[in-house]
């Protein structure tokens, strides 16, 4: 043992038997601890505690009381939701109840409502296994979807004599139904379309590069509304005298152009954070450009965006919205008219209509943005850049 | 070993194969060329003797154009794109020219490796091919659609041209600002008026939804859960919603249901809510009010001057000074100040005029109408929800290492936001902010659904009297293009400015 | 439940607190339930070099980033400078300027040049002019060997040279106790060298030092106490000498077969 000349003002120390562990302080942890810590830490995060749970309270108790506690559930006409004995009732959700059948399909003929039913059913029976990551066969799924499914939902929506369906005119589609077909072709034609237009614009190619880059900032840099206009009055113009294209088909074709031009930016970003190794060693390995980008890029790439690119479906879905203006019976568009019922004019009829349209889009915008997001967890598989 | 030597040791074989290059670049510039003139004159002009009158006669419009100042700048301006845009097709030829001077170079080049013997296998001659055959097909389809249109307009009566704006326009706009106008007014000065209630909406727009997105984004990051939760709610809310629903809210499901003028809500007095607007005293100044102005912007202008001074004393002597005490103090005590000397001593320099209840409205004041509210309710509200989520990811991106350094210095947290977290957070923030304000500005044209008296709301009353939907729609995406386009120059300028030098 | 037998504590009130640069007495910290920190007692005088190594997760870390109020301790009391570090956020903000801290990933402004990442504090915290500021910041940049990168930014510079900047960006401050949370770990092994020399020279000043790390070499050299913490708790604590030639702990010696090899 070597003797310690030096005086230290400290002694050495060890210890063998170590300290066990001990509960925190009752206050720090648990529910209280947690409440503590998250709400009431000091004055000013209790005064913002009190003064965002009294919000909560009003809001919430309002939005309860209208919609479901002072709310009309059944009725005739508009009698059932005018105030009674003076006293104001709350959501008119009999006047929702007897228009429901047009909100959901406009003027389809009733008894060829199947039709569309059907479809909506194959279409679900495609999707829903296509979203799980974990079903089989997504090759083959997708196929089905992408392919026959559109013809399928054509014939059937549209119908052909010839199979015994008779015709049903796009004038006499609306409600929800346009709505989902707008939604659902602009969303099938815009990602295609968009990574092309996302390849050509980091083209080396530099007249190609200049096409896409034009293609693109136009229609990002014009409002949807005007190109709804456009499609609607001077689609008909550009073509040769003789040819006529349907009312729904055009602002489909602007969407869907709207769209893509958002969608290739989205994809623009994915392909620049790929790192550039990828590209050296897919070449390395002798793939051609389309190998190149369909198997070792585009993959990377489009994963690395599925949110940007679902935040574009939302858009698209949200914007739907915009044909009313255009005089078309989407599902706002065909709400908005019933409004003007004079059968079912009264003061509740307006907010209860609204309140509905802003749950059927939250459902359908929620649920995609839900999505993503388990998506984008699920697939988590690398590049931390 | 360098090229010039290479060239000296050209080999027949290599000549040749130039050779074969040159001669295949000039066939494919021939075919090119034909193919251009073919497509030109069939597509567009109908006929190739029909493309050389036309060229003439635009090349000539043009000039006349250029001259011809009646009408007013629109309709001028109108006259010059109009004849500039009948002369497309040769515009196309700058590219063909371009197309050819690469195909040139390319015979020219000097190739560190001969190249393909096929010059079908050769990467350089297939780009440029490639680019060709799509140039080429694409121009005959735009070519197709412009040759139909100004077919389709003839046949219907209505040449192309924007001489329709210089006609009265016979309507009237409830929201005009700045301008003078009366339904005797032009189409032309009634788009101008739709021109800036876009602009003003849209400015107002942008500050109300800059305000509430920062509070919102910053309630997110709170460490109070509820206020989190609240501000998540919020996000969650209006992202999800159409704007159109929520214009048609706050039109039809708020504003309306409002009491008439007669049982108008009265705040203070002075101003008064129904469902025809916001009435409000309207100040009318006198001659001396510029005084009360100037001691306004002399206060800025003092402020900013004071604000470098105090930075340059504390870099040179470390002493502090309360600059936004002392500037609040200037920009709004000087005024008062002045307002204060004026009233004294040549009576107050702003009397208002009140509304008044007459008959079944308000008379006098000023009125907001309510379009105005609901647009300005419903954009700013909607826009602050996605500038809410860009503000929190721009400051959750400085990584909190960052933070802990500088409270470790001894920075205050006050210190630490202003020196370190906000200026890394703002380059994160800035680019897609300008985006937003850029979206709400182009969704402010939705106020066309609520008849609020925009761009594309006057443009469509012009376009249904006139009849005159290619000049209107036209107009519509120059103006937001150009708007865009300006914007994201700005914005590739910021980027660049503000980058962060890396290795 | 405390074992005041061998505990250091009974040493405290043998300093006087002029003498002490940092004085923690019954420390207890916990991460939700999770005990990180469990009756630390460390007493260091002014001019001492204390390293401090243990496994990681061992509460090492947590141990100086109490100090210096980055983390907040829930049980005992903690004296930097004599000034107690409770709620008080102006004591708090005394005591950091006081005490200078290193961190593992450097922690630069990237906005900011090496220069004015150095002046940033003395300038705004000490309200010093400018060119005094500078002046002081270009001294420390000599004394770490790198005044030739002033003007550039941190991304232009490699680890090694960002780790030396963010060492002069502390002792700008001139404080008076540095901090250092494992310096070298995120640096290349040739890159190490340079950043361990700067603070060789920085013990070589008197600079009382507290630093956690695992570079033995640099223990040995300056440290006048290694503390070796696992689960929490202090474990041995001994002059480099005597803790490397003759550890007494089971864990100790567990720890040291495994790390010098």
């Amino acid at each position: 043992m070597p003797a310690t000349t030096k005086k230290l003002p400290w002694q050495p120390f060890h210890r063998n038997d170590m300290l066990p562990p001990k509960p925190p302080p009752p206050a720090t942890t648990g529910v209280l601890g947690w409440l503590r810590r998250n709400l009431f830490s000091n004055w000013w995060n209790t005064l913002l505690t009190l003064l965002g749970l009294w919000f909560i309270w009003v809001v919430a108790s309002s939005l309860i009381e209208f919609a479901l506690i002072k709310a009309v559930w059944t009725g005739e006409d508009r009698n059932a939701c005018l105030p009674k004995d003076g006293v104001e009732v709350g959501a008119c959700w009999a006047y929702v109840n007897a228009k429901f059948n047009q909100f959901m399909d406009g003027f389809y003929p009733a008894d060829q409502e199947w039709r569309y039913l059907t479809v909506y059913a194959v279409g679900i029976a495609l999707l829903v296994p296509l979203l799980i990551p974990k079903v089989p066969w997504k090759g083959l799924n997708a196929l089905l979807l992408f392919g026959a499914y559109p013809v399928l939902a054509y014939l059937l929506l549209y119908g052909a004599p010839s199979l015994g369906l008779p015709i049903v005119e796009t004038t006499q589609w609306g409600g929800l139904l346009l709505t989902l077909v707008i939604a659902s072709v602009g969303i099938v034609i815009s990602l295609p379309l968009g990574i092309v237009f996302a390849l050509g614009r980091r083209s080396q190619l530099p007249v190609i590069r200049f096409l896409s880059i034009a293609f693109i900032e136009f229609w990002r840099g014009v409002p949807l509304i005007t190109v709804l206009f456009m499609s609607s009055v001077m689609l008909p113009l550009f073509l040769p005298e003789d040819v006529t294209l349907d009312k729904v088909v055009r602002p489909l074709v602007g969407v869907a152009l709207f769209a893509a031009a958002y969608m290739a930016e989205v994809v623009r970003g994915g392909l620049q954070a790929i790192p550039k190794g990828q590209y050296e060693a897919a070449q390395a390995l002798g793939l051609t450009y389309w190998q190149m980008m369909g198997l070792i890029i585009l993959p990377q790439a489009l994963k690395l965006v599925i949110p940007g690119i679902v935040n574009t479906f939302i858009g698209l879905f949200k914007d739907t919205s915009l044909v009313s203006i255009i005089g078309l019976f989407d599902l706002l568009g065909i709400v908005q008219t019933s409004l003007a019922d004079a059968k079912w004019s009264t003061p509740t009829t307006a907010p209860t209509a609204y309140l509905f349209l802003a749950l059927v889009y939250f459902f359908f915008c929620y649920g995609m943005s839900r999505y993503s997001l388990f998506m984008e967890r699920h697939l988590h598989t690398g590049h931390k850049r | 070993m360098s090229t010039t030597t290479l060239r000296m040791q050209e080999t027949s074989a290599e000549h040749a194969a130039r050779t074969r290059r040159f001669w295949l670049v000039m066939a494919l510039g021939a075919l090119s060329f034909l193919l251009f003139f073919l497509a030109a004159s069939s597509f567009y002009y109908k006929s190739p003797t029909g493309m050389f009158a036309d060229l003439a006669g635009w090349l000539a419009a043009i000039g006349a154009a250029l001259v011809n100042f009646q009408g007013g700048f629109l309709v001028w301006l109108g006259r010059l794109v109009t004849a500039v845009v009948n002369i497309a097709p040769m515009f196309s030829l700058i590219f063909f020219i371009g197309m050819g001077y690469r195909l040139w170079r390319w015979v020219q080049e000097e190739h560190p490796r001969p190249a393909s013997a096929n010059p079908l296998f050769d990467r350089h001659f297939r780009g440029i091919f490639s680019e060709l055959v799509v140039f080429t097909a694409l121009a005959a389809f735009i070519w197709w659609i412009v040759g139909n249109t100004v077919d389709n307009l003839h046949r219907l009566g209505k040449p192309p041209g924007f001489d329709f704006l210089g006609a009265t326009a016979g309507f009237g706009i409830n929201q005009v600002l700045f301008l003078e106008y009366a339904e005797t007014s032009s189409y032309g000065k009634a788009i101008l008026v739709g021109l800036i209630n876009t602009i003003v909406l849209s400015l107002a727009g942008i500050v109300l939804a800059t305000v509430l997105g920062f509070i919102i984004g910053i309630m997110r990051l709170s460490s109070n859960w509820v206020i989190a939760r609240i501000a998540e709610a919020y996000v969650e809310f209006f992202r999800n919603v159409p704007l159109l629903l929520q214009i048609f809210i706050w039109y039809n499901a708020v504003l309306k249901p409002l009491p008439g003028p007669r049982q108008s809500l009265v705040v203070a007095d002075a101003v008064f809510i129904n469902n025809r607007g916001v009435y409000s005293p309207k100040p009318i100044f006198t001659d001396a009010w510029w005084i009360v102005v100037a001691a306004f912007v002399i206060g800025i202008v003092a402020s900013w001057f004071i604000a470098r001074w105090a930075h340059r004393r504390q870099m040179q002597t470390g002493q502090p000074f309360p600059v936004l005490r002392t500037a609040l103090l200037l920009i709004f005590g000087l005024p008062l100040l002045a307002y204060g000397l004026v009233s004294l001593f040549a009576g107050p320099p702003v009397s208002f005029d009140y509304p008044e209840l007459r008959g079944f409205n308000y008379q006098g004041g000023m009125r907001i109408i309510p379009e105005f509210i609901a647009m300005l309710m419903a954009l700013s509200i909607y826009t602050a929800a996605f500038i809410a989520e860009i503000v929190r990811a721009g400051i959750q991106a400085v990584p909190h290492g960052q933070t802990e350094a500088a409270l470790a210095l001894g920075l205050t947290r006050g210190q630490k936001m202003r020196l370190v977290v906000v200026p890394q957070a703002l380059r994160v923030i800035i680019p897609p902010l300008t985006s937003q304000y850029l979206n709400l500005t182009k969704n402010s044209s939705l106020a066309v659904a609520i008849a609020y008296p925009d761009l594309v709301a006057v443009g469509g009353i012009v376009l249904n009297q006139s009849g005159r939907e290619l000049e209107i729609i036209a107009l519509w995406m120059l103006i937001y293009l150009s708007l865009s386009l300006a914007t994201s120059a700005f914005m590739n300028w910021y980027n660049a400015k503000m980058k962060l030098v890396e290795r | 439940m405390s074992t005041t037998s061998n505990n250091t504590s009974a040493i405290a009130s043998a300093a006087s607190t002029d003498e002490l640069a940092v004085q923690m007495i019954d420390v207890n910290k916990w991460y939700g339930e999770f005990h990180v920190l469990r009756d630390i007692n460390l007493e260091v005088f002014r001019g001492e070099r204390i390293v401090i190594c243990g496994p990681s997760g061992s509460g090492k870390s947590t141990l100086i980033r109490c100090i210096n109020r980055l983390e907040e301790h829930q049980a005992g009391r903690i004296i930097v400078n004599g000034t107690e570090l409770t709620e008080d956020v102006k004591k708090i903000e005394e005591i950091r300027r006081e005490v200078g801290m290193v961190f593992q990933h450097f922690n630069l402004f990237p906005h900011l040049t090496v220069l004015e990442n150095c002046t940033l504090a003395p300038i705004w915290v000490r309200r010093m002019p400018k060119k005094e500021a500078e002046e002081i910041a270009m001294h420390f940049l000599e004394k770490v060997h790198i005044p030739e990168q002033a003007h550039k930014y941190p991304g232009q510079l490699s680890g090694g040279q960002q780790q030396r900047v963010a060492i002069a960006r502390s002792l700008c401050m001139q404080p008076q106790i540095m901090l250092f949370d494992e310096p070298t770990s995120a640096l290349d092994p040739e890159m190490i060298k340079e950043v361990l020399e700067v603070m060789v020279e920085l013990a070589e000043t008197g600079m009382t030092m507290l630093v956690v790390t695992h570079e033995m070499g640099f223990a040995r050299q300056v440290a006048d106490r290694v503390i070796f913490m696992d689960q929490g708790q202090i474990v041995e604590m001994n002059t480099p000498e005597e803790f490397f030639t003759n550890p007494q702990s089971e864990r100790t010696k567990l720890f040291l077969s495994q790390i010098l090899h």
